[in-house]
């Protein structure tokens, strides 16, 4: 039961919209933010991430429920009716997602045609459950209360991905208004596993008469799960001597690989308004080694046990209902292993930002404070942010106005209030300090929630540290 | 001054984030409960599936045997809490029979058997017999001894030229409660 609960507040405790990094984008001191808009603004002349600490990003959320629904205290319910309540609540557009990312390497320098290249690699971790609302209540309380209700095999639909990124990006002001960037990666996946567009149905229905009191009918069921990188985790339950290394060679192009862009630009409409706007993860992994995948495919009629009575000799066995029964499910339902390769679309984001510039300006000639990132524009800046991520049933949307403002010349902060799947009252706040050429930045979401991480659908954190040249 | 801001907001972070109203240790209570409605065995026999009797006075019977393998699993005897088997029978032979089913162990011990009668047909039509017979306690703790089920089916005649027809189908409505998440 603890690893019950362990799992429930891993899966919806530290669960957004993942991947959302509403705090980051357009924040043009902070190096990673070229990583969401390679057209951003880069007004430094050269930057190093420090090694594995440049971006520490975590994101994680549950759309349909909270550990405090599930587990508040004092407990003047029944836990199992908050269970209950919490699975019939939920739809199966519901989801769990959990989003890790560890940068490894960020550098970015730019040359003297004024180009500003960036390139790295990071570790990104990605995973998105849809909650199975039909498969739930079948396994929570079984088909006696739901003859006749067809349980969909659809609600079955999750992916996750462990991988590596290679990524190398170009960004220049083309114009004085105008700065476009894009950036080609190279995945490297160490692990997928993917299981959508599942099918079918079971129900159980009364019978017409002619055979058994009921029909459990399991009807045109297709239910897939494609893996690839899994299968030697699977096949040496102990761990085999040198998996970490196994993982490693995966992750230095040694699993399978699959390529991708990013796009994005800036237009600085007036002294007061930018607008941008990138498109990230254009791409797709293609799996072709490691690969196996499970297919289990067919209809069936289980009507219970036919009994024949034929005349036996003595000590003759009676028939093999049972062994027959089983036989003629695998046969109608067979699950087969498969080996063929398949390709993952990554899941596709698009960024867009408008921002108003105000106030006393830093790093211009009105002033003679030293150019923090900002340039020319107002010390403070309000906007809008728009956010979507492609997902296996449909794309997900996050809205946010901001409010950023620049303290000092070496210390800025921003606030945003995101409206997501997740809820519609996201407030999450981000300082950034450079201290001499250490660029150090911290944001968190959900603010609001952050006195009790219980109530909270969705936590992201970011982090990290760089030394940027101006 | 910029340090500490960050250094602040770090620790603040750390400090103030946490996980209240909350007591984990309910897990412990969870149960899931299901109730599974799972068809039986079901057959139709005719006076020529009968055989006669091995003594005089006897009268034709007919016996079948199939497996149960999932009655003694360990998942049954640990969540089954009670089951409730269902039998509906169309009888027109114009005389009454005896159920019976005789739940025997890997060993072919009997640990628990269900018995009914069956109506008579006076003329000919379907006459429905329903019965239900519910397990709990150390009846069930007998049942989920056993991984196959004997079938005996006694008319209650020794005329094999009879006519008329039994249809006998089942049903077990399963209560189970697992708590070992």
């Amino acid at each position: 039961m603890k690893l019950f609960s362990l799992v429930v507040f891993l899966c919806i405790g530290f669960t957004g919209l993942s991947q959302n990094k509403q705090l980051l984008y357009g924040v043009s001191d902070i190096p990673q933010s070229l990583m969401l808009n390679p057209g951003g603004i880069v007004q430094y002349d050269k930057h190093y991430g420090i090694p594995f600490l440049s971006q520490i990003h975590f994101n994680g959320g549950a759309s349909g429920v909270t550990v405090y629904d599930i587990f508040q205290s004092p407990n003047t319910t029944d836990i199992n009716n908050r269970i209950t309540d919490a699975i019939f609540n939920q739809k199966n557009t519901d989801f769990f997602t959990v989003t890790q990312q560890l940068e490894l390497i960020n550098i970015g320098w730019r040359n003297s045609k004024e180009y500003y290249f960036s390139g790295g690699i990071y570790q990104e971790f990605d995973m998105i459950t849809y909650f199975p609302r039909d498969l739930a209540i079948l396994g929570w309380e079984g088909n006696g209360n739901y003859i006749d209700y067809e349980f969909d095999l659809g609600d079955l639909n999750t992916s996750g991905d462990l991988l590596t990124v290679y990524h190398f990006g170009a960004n220049k002001k083309v114009s004085d208004k105008l700065t476009l960037g894009a950036r080609i990666k190279i995945y490297s996946s160490i692990f997928n596993f993917t299981s959508t567009n599942n099918k079918g149905t079971f129900v159980t229905r009364v019978g017409d008469g002619s055979q058994n009191i009921y029909d459990h009918l399991l009807q045109d069921a297709d239910v897939q799960l494609k893996t690839s990188g899994i299968a030697p985790f699977i096949d040496d339950e102990n761990g085999a001597p040198g998996m970490g290394g196994h993982i490693m060679s995966r992750a230095l192009f040694g699993g399978n690989l699959g390529v991708g862009f990013d796009i994005g630009g800036t237009y600085e409409v007036s002294q007061n308004w930018v607008v941008s706007a990138s498109l990230l993860d254009v791409g797709a992994i293609f799996h072709t080694n490691e690969v196996e995948n499970y297919r289990a495919h067919g209809s069936y009629n289980l009507t219970g046990l036919n009994l024949i009575f034929p005349s036996l000799e003595d000590g003759e066995a009676a028939l093999p209902y049972y062994q027959n029964l089983e036989d003629e499910i695998t046969e109608s339902v067979p699950v087969d292993t498969l080996y063929n390769k398949y390709t993952v679309i990554r899941p596709m984001k698009v960024n867009a930002g408008l921002m108003y510039h105000f106030g006393r300006a830093f790093g211009n000639k009105e002033c003679d404070c030293l150019d923090m990132g900002q340039g020319d524009f107002g010390n403070q800046a309000v906007g809008l942010q728009f956010y979507s991520i492609f997902r296996p049933k449909k794309p997900q949307y996050a809205a946010t106005l901001f409010y950023y403002r620049r303290f000092t010349n070496f210390l800025a902060g921003k606030i945003t209030y995101t409206a997501d799947s997740f809820s519609v009252d996201n407030v999450g706040l981000m300082a950034v300090g450079d201290f001499g050429k250490l660029n150090v930045y911290i944001g968190v979401d959900n603010l609001l929630r952050y006195g009790n991480l219980a109530k909270a659908n969705h936590v992201s954190l970011q982090l990290g540290f760089n030394l940027k040249y101006l | 001054m910029p340090k500490q801001f960050i250094v602040i907001i770090a620790l603040s972070i750390c400090l103030f984030s946490c996980v209240k109203e909350t007591d984990f240790n309910q897990a412990d209570a969870i149960v899931l409960t299901h109730e599974v409605e799972a068809n039986f065995i079901y057959f139709t026999l005719q006076i020529d599936d009968f055989e006669a009797p091995t003594v005089p006075t006897g009268s034709l019977t007919v016996i079948d045997t199939t497996e149960i393998r999932f009655l003694d699993d360990d998942f049954a005897v640990d969540n089954i809490v009670s089951a409730e088997f269902f039998f509906r029978v169309s009888n027109t032979f114009p005389v009454g029979l005896d159920a019976n089913f005789t739940f025997l162990s890997e060993e072919n011990e009997p640990f628990y058997e269900i018995n009914f009668p069956i109506e008579i047909s006076e003329d000919g039509t379907p006459v429905i017999t329903e019965f239900s017979q519910l397990i709990s306690g150390e009846d069930l703790d007998l049942l989920t001894l056993n991984d196959k089920v004997v079938a005996t089916l006694v008319i209650n005649t020794t005329d094999e030229t009879l006519e008329g027809e039994l249809n006998l189908q089942s049903k077990t409505t399963y209560f189970l409660e697992y708590s070992e998440l």
